[in-house]
């Protein structure tokens, strides 16, 4: 059974798998584990290559160009606003989306987003047109303003870009789904293994994008596949409402009229 | 009467110093591997619209950026 669809900045996505085409042992496991993950929406991003190295990029885009997902160009990299900003519209015009996962970096230790020029530059994208994700922390009042410059999306992370760590602050990924209900949120950065998607989508997360988890693996379609089912899983569970915790035991199995009659403390 | 010779002109491209007799974009482009295919042209942090190179005239000192799409996460 598949999860219900979604929709992001008006575009209808069976898939809650956002994947990221980087640092996969060949081009053609690339490939075949975005097609095992059944993601639709693929990560992507811009460099200057050197004159001897002209076709290298166009042998990339025919790849990316025959999967026919939706393209999410990245300012990886970026360390303030005027430059994210300045890599963002250099994206628009390759990749021919306003489509914009917009990254600016505080801390190269940790790779940590600038949570104030991050919103600086959100703000002066989404006034050029931009559909704007931004990769963010947890942080709630900053998710809050992102939300208020136009943000329709939000991707904070679950931990710090490649490190596979999960879900470090759970409590805070739960309070912003719950402050933030009618946000499209999707954690970005962190995923480690399968099960960490679960928790992320069974706390009502709309969505997962990872890169590293998949592309690292031993056997990295194996993995996508991996991913595919736990992200719809979890979002299954979300959607079915799971049962609160409680202290103290309650029998599944119903007592009255049990044959024998049991005394404990 | 002797023919003008063309002199070339100083040019950073990716960074790299160049010089070309080539001031047309597109000529300069294509001698360089960039004919068809997905790349964009950033000349002095402006963005060149593709409709533009076969008038763009480079000038001395220009500095080209010439990006094309990779892997990103």
């Amino acid at each position: 059974m598949q999860a219900s669809d979604w929709t992001v900045y008006g575009q209808t996505l069976s898939s809650r798998l956002f994947i990221g085409t980087a640092l996969y042992p060949s081009p053609q496991v690339m490939c075949d584990a975005i097609k095992a993950s059944g993601a639709q929406v693929i990560t992507v991003s811009l460099r200057r290559q050197s004159a001897g190295q002209a076709n290298s990029g166009q042998q990339f885009w025919n790849m990316i160009e025959a999967l026919g997902c939706h393209l999410l160009p990245n300012t990886a990299g970026c360390y303030s606003a005027a430059e994210a900003i300045k890599t963002a519209h250099m994206a628009r015009e390759l990749f021919e989306t306003d489509w914009i996962k917009l990254e600016v970096l505080g801390d190269s230790f940790n790779l940590q987003p600038d949570p104030f020029a991050l919103l600086e530059a959100t703000k002066a994208l989404i006034a050029d047109g931009f559909k704007v994700f931004p990769y963010c922390t947890d942080d709630l009042v900053l998710c809050q303003k992102l939300a208020d410059a136009g943000c329709e999306v939000l991707m904070p992370w679950g931990a710090p870009i490649g490190t596979g760590q999960g879900l470090l602050n759970p409590y805070a990924l739960r309070t912003l789904r719950e402050r933030l209900p009618g946000m499209t949120l999707l954690v970005d950065a962190g995923i480690g293994k399968p099960s960490d998607a679960v928790q992320a989508m069974e706390l009502g997360y709309d969505g997962i994008l990872l890169n590293t988890a998949v592309a690292e693996a031993l056997e990295p379609a194996l993995m996508a596949e991996a991913f595919k089912q736990s992200i719809n899983a979890g979002r299954l569970a979300f959607e079915a409402g799971i049962m609160p915790k409680r202290d103290s035991a309650k029998p599944s199995t119903p007592t009255l009229d049990q044959p024998i009659w049991q005394q404990h403390g | 009467m002797q023919a003008e010779s063309i002199q070339p002109i100083p040019l950073i491209l990716n960074e790299q110093s160049v010089e070309t007799t080539s001031t047309n974009l597109q000529v300069f482009l294509a001698e360089h591997g960039w004919t068809e295919g997905r790349f964009v042209v950033v000349i002095n942090d402006n963005i060149v619209a593709k409709s533009a190179y076969p008038t763009y005239q480079l000038s001395a000192g220009d500095r080209i950026d010439v990006l094309s799409p990779i892997s990103g996460g």
